[in-house]
């Protein structure tokens, strides 16, 4: 009994001290744009909120892949969507952010509906060649648009206009995705053991059991998808207004293969996963970048490392290290053999 | 409650479903007896709706389910175990036992409270474990069981939806003497509140708890009566429990 209590104190412990450090991190995260200013380093803002932006389009794909199983190699998809939301209207005189949303909400809704449904009569490999297909029909779709930038993209003169701010200005940009970005990861951490998300997993490991159970599995999945897509077109929408600028180069499988990599990195399947991926991936490329002129050799190499470890991801290798550094004093205060 | 008529299917032209027809009601262990590859497993497979088949139909309580997915035929009361264990080995045992629970309870789309604190599923889940005395596992992951162990878990998630046809592929396949002894206490106690198809091996449990007894041959059926003429039957005999004395003196 009292080992029980003991250890549910202990555990009750672990937790508060697990939630201070992070609304630390957060608030310390919330200031950068303070920090910034103050040292001068407006590129780092930028950097911060690349990383936030992309961690949220992460965050989404984790959602479908880390949780539902299913790898999504056209996920830029809703990222070019949500950034062509954004210049389009604006190159045509409209710059009402609200304007900027629905549109965006409804073009990655309604296509992440049709595309889920057609590649979701899939699973695995098909799976995985269907997104990718038609992020690639997209790409050419955007590339043909010759009144609308075509190959070369398309500049946004101004930003997304919400009321008297706009995310143009990067501070209000930043803030806000990463407000975007905490609401979502804490969605996905909730999500993960709710009905929803133990559908979703249960449907990963067994689709057939979940369907003689009684789970549509289909209809989670579809569901799962659109949700990712949507929240993807939003991060396309801060995406472009970071850039104020919109690519076909956004739709295009490498922006794809660069969000699995965050998700994988950082752990499939964990909420938090998709961020420490994000954080790694663009920091380890922004630091390579300047110091090798191999840094894709190099970036290849890590997560080679990482994958050859046998670990699952970041959280995973950290987990192990936590366990060995736990250990460690313990076994220092055994008597020797 | 389970009514199946003329069903036939046959994989590139092997035959493996023969005209096939048979009633289950309700308080009855309904046992497919026959040798390896005779169909049986792909007969529950048609009635789950894993396998289209390519004639007949199938019917619960009159209605007719032959086109239905999977799914929807749970909702109708079916439930089924696997002959090879099924199960989501990444969650614990509650988990499982707790999702096959949930799908028959209402709240369909609860999206942030946790499935282990809802309170329908987890009293049903937990109910199920005690049942079958499988509450001391509840917070094991299922990687983590024995084969023996993950049996029961597939019982205990048929169980768990509250259904009124169970479709038992091999439950005894791969247990000991003993759990298959507790296996067969089960079924009785099971027994009056479902109609059960029990496809088995095991001679001694089918004898042992079997009300009728069907015995399948290259997808027909050659034999369908009360376990005591099936036993004595001379041509089920010859065809299949031919060598086993043992079996027949146990039984009767
Ligand atoms: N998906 C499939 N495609 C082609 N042939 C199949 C398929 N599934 C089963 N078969 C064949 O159909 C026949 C019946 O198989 P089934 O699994 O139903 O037999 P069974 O009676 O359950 O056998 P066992 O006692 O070994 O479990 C076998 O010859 C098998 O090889
Ligand atoms: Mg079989």
């Amino acid at each position: 009994m009292s080992k029980i209590f003991y250890r549910s104190k202990n555990a009750a412990f672990a937790q508060t001290k697990l939630g201070a450090i992070l609304l630390l991190l957060i608030l310390l995260a919330a200031c950068l744009p303070l920090f910034t200013q103050w040292g001068d380093a407006p590129f780092v803002l930028r950097f911060a909120s690349r990383v936030v932006i992309l961690a949220l389009a992460a965050t989404a794909l984790n959602l479908i892949m880390g949780f539902g199983g299913l790898v999504s190699f056209g996920q830029a998809l809703f990222l070019g969507l949500g950034a062509y939301g954004v210049a389009i209207p604006s190159h045509l005189g409209f710059e009402n952010g609200f304007l900027h949303l629905a549109l965006v909400m409804l073009a990655s809704g309604v296509v992440g509906a049709m595309t889920g449904m057609i590649a979701l009569r899939t699973s695995g490999l098909g799976f995985i060649m269907i997104s990718l297909a038609f992020a690639e029909m997209f790409y050419y779709l955007f590339v043909g648009m010759k009144n609308f930038g075509g190959d070369d993209g398309l500049s946004i003169l101004a930003g997304s206009r919400f009321f008297a701010a706009t995310l143009a200005n990067q501070t209000f940009l930043y803030l806000m995705a990463l407000a975007i970005l905490l609401v979502a990861l804490l969605a996905c951490h909730l999500l993960k053991n709710a009905r929803f998300g133990m559908v979703l997993r249960g449907a990963a490991m067994n689709k057939m059991r979940m369907a003689s159970l009684g789970y549509d599995v289909r209809r989670y999945q579809i569901l799962a998808y659109v949700i990712a897509a949507m929240v993807t077109g939003i991060a396309g929408m801060l995406y472009a207004n970071l850039m104020l600028y919109a690519a076909p180069s956004y739709l295009a499988w490498p922006m794809s293969g660069n969000l699995i990599m965050m998700v994988v990195i950082g752990g499939l399947g964990t909420s938090i996963g998709p961020l420490l991926g994000a954080i790694l991936l663009l920091l380890g490329e922004e630091i390579l970048q300047r110091t090798t002129e191999h840094w894709m050799f190099w970036l290849g190499a890590m997560i080679l490392a990482l994958a050859l470890s046998g670990k699952t991801g970041l959280i995973d290798v950290m987990t192990a290290w936590r366990a060995i550094w736990q250990k460690a004093p313990l076994r220092l205060g055994q008597p020797g053999k | 409650m389970l009514k199946i008529s003329h069903l036939s299917k046959k994989f590139a032209g092997l035959v493996v479903t023969d005209d096939l027809s048979l009633n289950i009601k309700v308080g009855e262990i309904y046992a497919v007896i026959g040798p390896n590859g005779a169909g049986k497993t792909t007969l529950v497979q048609q009635i789950s709706g894993v396998i289209r088949p390519d004639h007949g139909r199938i019917y619960i309580n009159d209605q007719d389910i032959t086109d239905l997915p999977s799914h929807r035929r749970a909702h109708l009361g079916l439930a089924r175990s696997y002959q090879v264990s099924s199960l989501l080995l990444d969650f614990t045992v509650m988990e499982n036992v707790i999702l096959a629970a949930a799908a028959h309870s209402p709240g369909g789309w609860r999206w942030f409270r946790p499935l282990l604190s809802e309170d329908a599923p987890r009293q049903a889940a937990a109910e199920c474990l005690s049942r079958l005395g499988l509450a001391a596992m509840q917070d094991r992951p299922l990687r983590a069981l024995g084969h023996g162990e993950r049996r029961q878990v597939e019982l205990a998630m048929a169980l768990a939806g509250v259904p009124r046809i169970l479709l038992l592929d091999e439950p005894a396949a791969g247990l000991s003497p003993t759990e298959t002894q507790q296996l067969a206490v089960w079924l009785r106690q099971l027994r009056p509140h479902y109609a059960i198809l029990l496809v088995e091996h095991d001679m001694d449990l089918v004898f042992g708890v079997a009300d009728r007894i069907a015995v399948m041959v290259q997808g027909r059926i050659i034999a369908d009566d009360s376990s005591s003429v099936i036993a004595s039957n001379p041509d089920v005999r010859a065809a299949y429990l031919g060598e086993d004395q043992n079996i027949k003196a146990g039984a009767l």
